[in-house]
């Protein structure tokens, strides 16, 4: 994870009227940990509602939901993460992100925030970070008394989609 | 693309998107009629020369026209030139400069093929660029040679006025194709029919009606611009959009065959072509004259709409479009012969209104009134007493009621260039004319005056243009020749021809942008959904109320209480005992009132019963207007397969002239409509297999002949429905495929096991085809062989969830059919529950539905099975095949003795579906899965229910390979698929 898909966001995203440097994240959590996402890749947030489960996916895809007569997939990142399952609370949402080119939305234990940060709050992730979703890492915020993981949501389908096609051309090929 | 006229881009990207709709078609006429010109060619005996069918060569002359002048318009260069040199070939062929060969006939097809290279090329700027000098030097050899012979002829052709055309004409080509002007002498007399005016021109009488509705369509925006520019202030840019929208109305006008229209529309170009070319400004004259040829042209596209044609207005405003033209033009034009030219139109210019007024005036009533024009040669001899002598011949017809100058006056008159005579006759034009014609008249022109109704002058909207006139100009070279052999109609009987036309009204279109059509049906098909809902919450309200004894046992419960509290009160004043008692009797009293209170309300609650019955009264309107709106809006989608059919008859013609068969190609139901999306994507897969009929299904001739088979071969295309379905079938009666060398060519391939294969029926065996890499074929042509095709062909239809199969018999010919549905978007499913989940699959795929008892089950190999009606079944559990990763839903279905069946799947490939519970057939809008997520394998798509939740839609066809893997003798099956 280089330096430069951190720096390179802000200019993309945000305008004149934003000051050079900053960053705008809606944060949530997750088993105990705070993280947070780029504010303009996310498209909405909404309640828990029925999902229906789809076979032949990885465990972490909980199934499909109907936003407003679309079919998008929804993640669980708990399982995404190997993090312990937990059930639905009314602090669960659902929040939904636009990720190359595809809207599918993520389950979180709770959102928190939208917070403004700027560059330099941002350092790179620690080499040591153990356990799975490193990869998934790109980087750490300093915030006065917590630090909020950066996420890089673009690659929670990606690795998956790519392994799924690759079973698929096992099997169907 | 370069943009020289200066126009705004809008314009231009609709004026683009125009040309790629109009040059398809034209291409596509040209390549059928290049076809039967081909066929043509090939009847001639060696070395035979005959002259060609001149409809034929007129008809691609045209389009090859129309595309020369939409493309010069828009700046494309490329197709502009190479239309040009397609066109000068068409022009010398039909003027007999050019013998047709079968060489030429393919240098043709190449140009058309380069032609659809570049338009292809301007749709996607990605395809590549298409190189077409070779076959420009190709036409321009041929055209040398025909070149001598060239130049002969049209020194022949030295009539002033038409040299004068041919100038302009030149001009126009110059300007729009610069290149053209290096090579002058290949400028072809390309306006031959232009000499000619109103009168011999007919409109060709089938014109398809749908054509014709764009035709309208077109020109109506064309005109309505027109006269928009021309009421304003014109400055050059609005001349050179003037000539655009003029450019417009002839091409589209003259692919149809409207000759006239095309005409005077080709008359209004060329005036502003002069004036763009001079760099002159048009005059009031002009201005009047163009409005009037805009709106005769709008009488006849009106008239059109009605089914009659009018086109009385064309000869009069044509006239006047000479006249106004003339008064500025001749200061302007140098040549010799254009200013002799001009000498002979100014003197045979119009009659003036005023005049033409007069002569109306003393028309008599009734009968057929003619306006005879004599322009005398300059030069003649005695023109006064040939005047007379025309007045006396004239007499001898009818009545003579006008007469300039007077008659009286006529035989002393020594410079008379003009005689203008007013006759009122029985005979029609050619009679009078052949009978009035003298030596030393140059020209007649005839004017006939239409009785004076008030509706002619209405419709025409310009006062003095009651007299329609139907000029006839007798050609005719120095020194005078015979009667010219022009084929002059009399105009009452060309106006019932026309008439004749038909009075089927066209239908009338409107061009739609599809992502708009995308936008209405993704509409509908959430509509679709609401109805749904609505029809749930129905149906829920109804079960709330149906509870009508809850009213009556409340009732009842009033009536105790009422009793009791009755009891209680008498008992109260017989005992006397007032402590616990008059407690009772307050509560009871209480309740009793509660109870009343609560029993209104049922009353109320249950009058909402009626409005219930209305909401679903209305719930079921809301269902006959959805299913409409969608049924519409996919209607809309629809085109008729013929053109995509149409496009392979030359398919089978470059293979046939590759390999020295003999094809027909016979097509079929071509009516048959299907979704545009659909006709797009089956084009490849179409020509795929086209190709393999031809190339390998066929045998040659000699083959065929020797197989007591009749010569020729063919190879037959036929769409049609059947039940929700469209089939559409490839049949060639060629010498069919031989199982056993698929068997072991498949075996070969490593494609499955020697013993595997053995069990296969040849049914199955056919369907080995369409696995990649597997090729009967011997050789390797440039078409075919090579063993990829039929697996493109099985992807491609997959794509638009279609199914494809292949029958064979050999010696007799082979069958492939596609299976489609009828719409993409909208599926008829039915509605299961499998452990909670509910599963829609196509209502297609289901063969039947039944329910078993445990006896009808048993086990072969520990694989289910039921018996059905005397067949055995594998019965599967979805949750076997599918592997899930979530826990089902709550609701898990009880182990009951009977269970329901769906039997999925044709005939020998069935499979039973256990299923908890059937929920009901529903269409059902397909969401794709991969728009936000991946495609699943055994699932087509998912789909949203009346009640916002999502259902999966079964993938039958993968399902059916997944059970055949899934069970212990699935082997064969699982290799064939790695």
């Amino acid at each position: 994870m280089s330096t430069d898909t951190l720096i390179a966001p802000p200019k993309e995203h945000h305008g004149n009227t934003e000051a050079e440097g900053t960053l705008q994240l809606v944060s949530f959590r997750l088993a105990q940990e705070e993280y947070g996402i780029e504010i303009t890749k996310v498209q909405e947030i909404i309640l828990m509602g029925e999902i229906t489960r789809v076979p032949q996916t990885p465990r972490f895809i909980k199934g499909l939901i109907n936003l407003r007569s679309t079919v998008i997939p929804i993640v669980d990142l708990r399982t995404r993460f190997s993090l312990s399952e937990q059930e639905t609370s009314d602090e669960t949402r659902i929040m939904v992100v636009n990720v190359v080119g595809k809207t599918i939305g993520i389950i979180v234990d709770s959102v928190s925030e939208v917070l403004r940060v700027s560059l330099n709050q941002i350092s790179p992730p620690p080499p040591a970070v153990v356990g799975l979703g490193k990869e998934y890492l790109t980087g750490l915020v300093k915030l006065k008394k917590r630090l909020l993981i950066m996420l890089d949501i673009d690659r929670i389908l990606g690795e998956e989609g790519d392994a799924a096609v690759d079973s698929m051309a096992a099997g169907a090929a | 693309m370069s943009n020289d006229m200066g126009l705004d881009d809008g314009l231009l990207d609709e004026m683009l998107g125009d040309f790629l709709d109009e040059s398809d078609e034209i291409l596509g006429s040209l390549n059928e009629n290049l076809l039967k010109l081909d066929e043509w060619v090939h009847s001639l005996s060696e070395g035979e020369v005959a002259r060609c069918d001149d409809d034929l060569m007129n008809e691609m002359f045209r389009g090859a026209h129309s595309l020369k002048g939409l493309s010069g318009m828009l700046g494309l260069d490329n197709i502009n030139h190479l239309t040009h040199k397609v066109e000068n070939i068409f022009d010398a062929a039909r003027n007999d400069q050019l013998p047709l060969t079968g060489g030429i006939v393919e240098l043709i097809f190449q140009s058309v093929d380069k032609l659809s290279g570049m338009i292809e090329c301007l749709k996607d700027s990605d395809s590549e660029a298409v190189d077409c000098a070779e076959v420009m030097d190709g036409i321009e050899k041929v055209l040398k040679s025909a070149d001598a012979e060239h130049v002969q002829v049209s020194a022949a052709e030295t009539e002033a006025k038409f040299n004068q055309m041919q100038a302009a004409v030149a001009e126009v080509d110059s300007e729009l194709t610069p290149t053209a002007t290096a090579e002058p002498a290949l400028a072809p007399p390309n306006l031959v029919e232009e000499v000619d005016h109103f009168a011999d021109i007919v409109d060709e009488t089938e014109v398809s009606s749908k054509y014709l509705a764009i035709f309208i369509d077109e020109s109506e925006q064309a005109l309505d611009e027109l006269d928009e520019v021309l009421v304003g202030e014109i400055d050059k840019k609005g001349i050179e959009t003037l000539m655009i929208q003029c450019h417009k109305v002839k091409g589209s006008a003259a692919s149809l065959g409207l000759h006239r229209a095309a005409k005077i529309s080709h008359y209004m170009e060329d005036l502003l072509q002069d004036l763009t070319q001079t760099g002159g400004s048009l005059t009031d004259d002009m201005i009047e004259a163009l409005l009037r040829c805009t709106s005769a042209l709008r009488t006849y596209v009106e008239s059109l709409n009605s089914g009659i044609p009018n086109t009385e207005g064309f000869n009069g405003v044509y006239a006047l479009l000479l006249a106004s033209e003339h008064a500025t033009t001749k200061t302007v034009e140098s040549s010799g012969d254009a200013g002799r030219a001009n000498i002979d139109e100014t003197t045979a210019g119009d009659l003036s209104d005023a005049r033409r007024q007069e002569i109306v005036t003393l028309a008599p009533e009734g009968g057929l009134n003619w306006i005879v024009q004599v322009v005398f040669a300059s030069g003649t001899a005695l023109p006064g007493l040939k005047g007379s002598l025309v007045y006396g011949r004239a007499a001898d017809l009818g009545t003579v009621f006008y007469c300039d100058p007077p008659e009286s006056e006529l035989e002393d008159c020594s410079d008379l260039a003009r005689l203008t005579l007013g006759v009122s006759t029985e005979d029609d034009e050619e009679t009078i004319r052949s009978k009035v014609h003298l030596e030393g008249i140059e020209r007649l022109e005839f004017e006939f005056m239409s009785p004076q109704s008030p509706e002619v002058s209405t419709e025409v909207s310009v006062p003095g243009e009651v007299a329609v006139k139907a000029t006839v100009e007798a050609v005719v070279a120095k020194p005078v020749a015979e009667a010219t052999p022009a084929p002059p109609k009399a105009a009452p009987k060309s106006e019932k021809a026309a008439t004749g036309e038909g009075n089927k009204k066209p239908v009338e279109t409107l061009r739609v942008d599809i992502e708009r059509l995308d936008h209405l049906m993704n509409l509908a098909g959430q509509l679709v959904i609401n109805k749904a809902r609505f029809s749930q919450i129905g149906d829920g309200l109804k079960s709330l109320t149906a509870s009508k004894q809850a009213s009556h046992s409340l009732a009842n419960v009033v009536g105790i209480i009422g009793r009791l509290s009755k009891d209680l009160e008498e008992t109260g004043e017989k005992r006397r005992q007032p402590f616990d008692l008059d407690n009772l009797r307050s509560l009871t009293r209480r309740v009793h009132m509660d109870l009343e209170h609560v029993q209104r309300g049922m009353q109320q609650f249950s009058q909402t019963r009626a409005m219930i019955n209305d909401l679903s009264e209305t719930v079921h309107q809301l269902d006959r207007v959805t299913e409409g709106i969608q049924k519409t809006v996919m209607d809309t989608r629809m085109v008729p397969i013929g053109p995509l059919f149409r496009r392979f008859k030359r398919v089978i013609r470059d293979i046939t002239h590759g390999n020295g068969k003999d094809i027909q190609l016979v097509i079929r139901g071509e009516n048959t409509e299907l979704d545009k999306r659909m006709i797009d994507e089956l084009g490849d897969p179409l020509i795929h297999m086209i190709r393999n009929c031809a190339d390998h299904g066929i045998e040659s001739p000699e083959d065929r002949v020797a197989a007591g088979k009749p010569q020729q071969g063919i190879v037959t295309l036929d769409a049609f429905h059947s039940g929700s379905s469209i089939l559409i079938e490839v049949r060639d009666d060629g010498k069919g495929l031989d199982p056993e060398k698929i068997r072991s060519k498949a075996i070969e391939k490593g494609l499955l096991s020697a013993a595997d294969a053995e069990k296969l029926t040849a049914h199955q065996i056919f369907q080995l085809i369409w696995e990649p890499g597997l090729s009967t074929a011997e050789k390797v042509t440039e078409v075919s062989g090579r063993g990829m095709g039929m697996d493109i062909v099985r992807t491609k239809i997959e794509d638009i969830s279609g199914a494809v199969e292949l029958d064979s018999q050999i010696g007799v010919g082979t069958t492939i059919t596609i299976k489609l549905p009828l719409t993409l978007a909208i599926l008829p499913s039915l509605l299961v529950e499998i452990e909670g989940d509910v599963i829609a699959m196509p209502v297609e795929s289901v063969s039947e539905i039944v329910r078993v008892n445990e006896e009808d089950l048993s086990s072969v190999h520990g694989l289910e099975t039921a018996t059905v009606r005397g067949r055995v079944i594998s019965v599967i559990k979805l949750s076997e095949l599918f592997s899930w990763n979530q826990p089902p839903a709550i609701r898990v279905g009880q182990e009951s003795e009977e269970q329901s069946l769906v039997i999925l799947g044709t005939e020998g490939v069935e499979l039973g579906l256990v299923v908890d519970r059937l929920l009901g057939e529903e269409d059902i809008v397909i969401k794709s899965m991969a728009e936000n997520y991946r495609n699943v394998e055994g699932i087509a798509g998912a789909s949203i229910l009346g009640d916002g939740r999502v259902s999966l839609i079964l993938d039958v066809g993968a399902v059916l390979e997944m059970s055949a893997q899934h069970e212990p003798h699935g082997e064969l099956k699982k290799e064939l698929i790695k």
